[in-house]
């Protein structure tokens, strides 16, 4: 894999710091399910905002977008870009 | 144009039958015809101000939008140079932050005029009061005229409407619309002009502007809810309404418990009033095919005061929440205390507080958003406080529970008193919405702590305010008829499917009960605004 703009390992440091009861490589559904609540979708974004320098639009904040590790990180890579 | 005349009767029928009758291309130009002729009839002077909603929107949105799509042609063109990759990434992120400027000040342009204007509109009165302070202390025979302004019908909601698809098409979630006639519609038609619900465009305008063929079982299901809505204002609301002006005429002639009474009275007419009025609306629309967001959800069901808000006029809480809530809780600011209070005061009220307080800020604007009188103020004020606390403590609360196990919150007789606990904080509340001021609705609350004769209930005095025996029974009947199918509903029974089985004798029934109810019980007379409604002042 060449050219990835975030590291997984970052963006994992980043979540565990806000859940660390939560596996992120391997949970499904968060949203859907209900593993994450709104307010940890918003320390979760303003954390990224603040280490990556990017402004997630609140128009992204659908659960697709959220629901696994593997979304995080193409919405993230997606504003690096 | 009342909802509540002969005329409006006339009006749809005659607005049904030019719409089927016209071919499905044109079928929005009716919607349009109608819409501004609905304006018009009901307050020609004053439509300057949707027109200049219509407009500044209108090309605000379409800059942006050009702006949004000549940027991400920059972009592109820019990624098919060749140059180093941090050479790039420096160029895009100065090219985007030149033409985020761009866009702030175009967007920043059009809100400021149009919330200027709703504030000026509703506002004005406090800052009329307060110059007139002032002036007083220097010559107290001159008084400031309060401007008393009529408020341009649906101001409230069609800026909030118009401004929400302003700040989508800035986010980029969808591209302008490019026919102003076609936009002209999405911020004024009919069934939502007058109280609501808050739509959005991504969800209704396309609906507005496709023609929608005649489809009998929809039409049907839109009449009855039509009926419906009319037999909850006029039967129920309005009714209600008499037994909460009369208390509100001369209070201090009544006991506590009446203040009390006064107060549920106020609720129920508030509710069957807004909630009939949405009825109607989403009924009419239905009948035209188009589905318009619900805003209610059955609120008397809610087992705390934040599923409250997100069961009473739910546009609202949600335009709240996409443009006002998420802007404050993501803007830098916050998202730096957000990190400072999850360093400083750990997870659980780090992760807490920052959404706590940007959600306090939110309901004191819903608050403000009824009116500037103090006692929205406080309404506001009690509304976010509760929020709050709920927001940081039940978490806690809920954690405790699990460890120790003190009760089991699977149970039915939990579920019910968490639906009368927070029905009790809404009542409490109310005080501050049924009440003319903000110091009589702290009397109302002194006598009603001070002198709750609860034997009221058995001496008459609940036929004395203006319902009479026969008046209030019906009131209290209707009141249950509209409990018994919101049970059904919060059960997931879908009525007007189940009724529309059953055999046709028992539904002419029904219907030709109901039309007769409408008429004959329906209070009538009830002038307090340009449209009839409540909330049709706001």
């Amino acid at each position: 894999m060449d050219d990835v703009l975030v590291k997984k390992e970052e963006l994992i440091e980043i979540l565990e710091s806000i859940r660390p009861d939560i596996d992120f490589q391997t949970a499904k559904g968060m949203i859907d399910d209900g593993i994450l609540d709104s307010f940890d979708i918003i320390s979760i974004v303003s954390e990224i905002d603040e280490t990556f320098g990017i402004y997630i639009n609140v128009a992204d904040l659908v659960p697709d977008n959220f629901n696994t590790l593997e979304g995080i990180h193409k919405l993230v890579e997606k504003y690096k870009a | 144009m009342n909802y509540i005349s002969v005329y409006f009767i006339a009006f749809l029928t005659v607005f049904f039958a030019a719409y089927f009758l016209t071919p499905k291309k044109f079928r929005w130009i009716v919607l349009l015809a109608a819409s501004v002729f609905f304006y018009l009839y009901s307050q020609i002077s004053l439509a300057v101000y949707i027109v200049v909603t219509i407009v500044t929107v209108f090309f605000g949105a379409v800059i942006l939008g050009k702006i949004n799509a000549s940027l991400k042609v920059s972009l592109e063109k820019k990624s098919e140079e060749q140059m180093p990759r941090d050479d790039l990434k420096a160029l895009k992120k100065k090219l985007t932050k030149k033409v985020q400027n761009q866009k702030r000040i175009v967007a920043a342009s059009v809100i400021i005029i149009n919330f200027g204007i709703l504030a000026v509109m509703k506002y004005s009165g406090l800052f009329t009061g307060f110059a007139d302070l002032i002036l007083k202390r220097f010559d107290s025979a001159r008084e400031l005229q309060p401007l008393n302004i009529i408020l341009p019908l649906g101001i409230s909601f069609y800026t909030f409407q118009s401004i929400g698809y302003l700040i989508d098409v800035y986010r980029g979630k969808y591209p302008p619309d490019k026919n102003i006639a076609r936009f002209a519609l999405f911020v004024s038609f009919f069934p939502q002009i007058i109280q609501g619900p808050i739509n959005r465009y991504d969800q209704l305008a396309h609906q507005l502007y496709e023609g929608h063929p005649f489809d009998e079982t929809r039409f049907k299901m839109g009449a009855q809810r039509i009926m419906w809505g009319f037999f909850k204002k006029l039967v129920i609301a309005d009714r209600a309404a008499v037994f909460v002006s009369t208390f509100n005429a001369d209070p201090h002639s009544y006991t506590g418990f009446i203040a009390a009474v006064s107060v549920v009275m106020f609720m129920i007419q508030v509710y069957a009033d807004f909630s009939g009025g949405m009825d109607i609306s989403l009924g009419i629309a239905q009948c035209v095919g188009i589905e318009m967001t619900e805003n209610f959800q059955r609120p008397h069901f809610a087992a705390s005061i934040g599923e409250y808000w997100r069961r009473w006029h739910i546009t609202l809480g949600a335009w709240m929440k996409d443009y006002l809530l998420y802007p404050i809780t993501f803007s830098v600011p916050f998202v730096k205390f957000n990190r400072f209070a999850r360093k400083k005061l750990g997870l659980y009220f780090g992760k807490l507080l920052p959404p706590c307080i940007a959600m306090g800020v939110v309901f004191f604007a819903v608050g403000i958003w009824h009116g500037s009188q103090w006692k929205y103020v406080m309404f506001g004020i009690y509304n976010s406080v509760l929020v709050m606390f709920e927001i940081i403590v039940i978490p806690f609360i809920i954690s405790l529970n699990e460890k120790f196990k003190i009760v089991n919150t699977k149970t039915l007789s939990w579920k019910l008193f968490l639906i009368l606990n927070t029905m009790f904080l809404v009542f409490i509340g109310k005080y501050f919405a049924m009440a003319p001021t903000f110091s009589s609705a702290v009397e109302y609350i002194k006598m009603t702590v001070a002198d709750f004769n609860v034997l009221g209930l058995f001496n008459g005095s609940l036929y004395k305010m203006g319902l009479d025996v026969n008046n209030f029974n019906l009131l209290i009947v209707s009141v249950l008829l509209l409990f018994c199918v919101s049970l059904a509903q919060e059960r997931g029974i879908r009525i007007r499917e189940v009724f529309n089985r059953q055999n046709l004798v028992f539904r002419w029934i029904v219907y030709i009960i109901a039309v007769f109810s409408i008429i004959i019980f329906g209070v009538y007379g009830r002038n307090a605004n340009a449209a009839g409604f409540f909330y049709g002042g706001f």
